[in-house]
């Protein structure tokens, strides 16, 4: 029997606008699945179906968004699976000496891979700068139904940041849009680092909770929890 | 089962635990420490949920950035432009401009303040004189055989009207006067008359000129 993580694990709320505090706290000690890495470990370097079966399952997801996210969609699957062979090929020639730390061990093989990207996708734009300089362009754009959802939310977040404080407004402006680090926007608008969290936290939580009234006084809301 | 509960250990690692929200927003907008960046992506290479978490984290930032950039923008086209101080005002285009055009009105207008030499010896008929319009006029007027002393000067218009009288004499054989400016094509007569009117209305020398835009 393998055990995936989708059977061990009490996923957390998925919804970061539904999340408060209470919840977040449950998911962080909630935790991740307790894995027996050292069998995992053992299985794959022994070539077993079922460990290279549950190293897929646990690892696929994560790395397939990490380089997406580092890379953009080009040539995806490709490198999953480059990356997939490498960590394989590692464990079996006996490189992670310490099974428990095979999470940390992927990590660096795919940050190792991003990097290793980046450096021939430099190299091909020096090299074929006239030919082909947009192939490395990593595309992030979402579909249109994805692109439609997203203008709609944007447009009933408006109506609901109208209704916030305008020093609550300014912390949500400052950080998401803006992208200043917390401890400059501390520093310019005085706040200990505690203050700010709970701002920010109370600032979303309103801004959740409006934009949720909007959005059930629309009729929309039935609609989405129903999809 | 036996076999499974086998597979569990517990870890006392801490990129076994999922990470906050503020984690999660922090490694979205890449505002990670080193050490939090290596815990929450250690976590998520390996957690399908918090994958799920930050896909929708990423999708809540990207609708509240739009949100708020257009908030912002309309915030800042509802809000009453300040009134800029003089100051403000003068900026290099706008003074290089001014500099150009003060200098052009200033070139122009000496150009039509300086009065035109016009030397006029025919007579009446013998030779058609053009001059400038628009520019005051310095005549030289042919004074030979006429009488010394005071004499009166008339400009008419081809209809007999008169546009400008004054008074003159001769000297070395000239007759010097400064006419103002005429402001309408045509032929004109600049008469010179003596002081004592006899039968003839006084009237010594007659001359023509025709004016028309010259420069």
């Amino acid at each position: 029997m393998v055990a995936t993580q989708s059977q061990l694990s009490p996923e957390p709320s998925p919804d970061g606008d539904h999340q408060t505090g209470e919840a977040s706290e449950k998911t962080s000690k909630a935790g991740y699945p307790p894995v027996e890495w050292c069998v995992l470990v053992a299985q794959v370097k022994a070539g077993e179906d079922a460990g290279m079966e549950q190293l897929y399952k646990l690892f696929s997801r994560g790395i397939r968004y990490y380089l997406c996210r580092q890379l953009g969609p080009q040539e995806l699957e490709d490198k999953v699976h480059d990356t997939f062979l490498i960590v394989v090929n590692a464990i079996r020639r006996g490189d992670l000496r310490e099974p428990e730390r095979l999470m940390g061990f992927v990590r660096t093989v795919v940050r190792r891979q991003v990097a290793a990207y980046i450096e021939t996708a430099v190299h091909n734009r020096r090299e074929q700068a006239d030919l082909e300089s947009g192939v490395t362009v990593a595309d992030r754009k979402q579909n249109p139904e994805q692109e439609a959802m997203l203008r709609q939310k944007s447009e009933l977040m408006k109506t609901a940041l109208a209704a916030l404080s305008k020093r609550d407004r300014d912390i949500l402006v400052r950080f998401y849009l803006y992208e200043q680090p917390q401890d400059q926007i501390c520093r310019e608008m005085d706040l200990t680092e505690t203050q700010f969290r709970l701002l920010k936290s109370r600032a979303k939580a309103k801004f959740g909770e409006i934009g949720k009234k909007k959005l059930a006084s629309s009729g929309i809301f039935s609609v989405l929890v129903r999809a | 089962m036996e076999k499974a509960v086998a597979f569990r250990t517990i870890m006392n690692e801490p990129c076994r635990d999922h990470p906050d929200e503020d984690s999660l927003e922090r490694f979205l907008l890449h505002q990670c420490q080193e050490d939090e960046l290596e815990l929450v992506e250690t976590h998520i290479i390996a957690c399908e949920a918090c994958v799920t978490r930050l896909e929708t984290l990423e999708f809540n930032i990207e609708a509240t950035k739009l949100a708020l950039k257009s908030f912002v923008q309309s915030v800042r086209l509802a809000e009453p432009k300040p009134k800029g101080s003089f100051l403000s005002w003068l900026t290099l285009p706008r003074l290089s401009f001014a500099g150009a055009s003060l200098a052009f009105g200033t070139l122009a207008l000496t150009f039509i303040s300086l009065p035109r030499d016009v030397n006029l010896t025919a007579y009446r008929g013998a030779e058609s004189n053009y001059v400038s319009q628009w520019l005051p006029l310095d005549l030289h007027l042919n004074g030979r055989d006429l009488p010394s002393g005071p004499l009166n000067l008339e400009v008419v218009d081809a209809r007999g009207e008169k546009m400008w009288a004054g008074s003159t004499s001769v000297k070395n054989d000239q007759i010097h006067v400064q006419i103002p400016r005429f402001t309408a094509a045509g032929q004109y007569f600049i008469r010179i008359y003596s002081t004592q009117e006899d039968a003839s209305g006084g009237l010594l020398r007659e001359f023509s000129i025709q004016t028309k835009p010259l420069f």
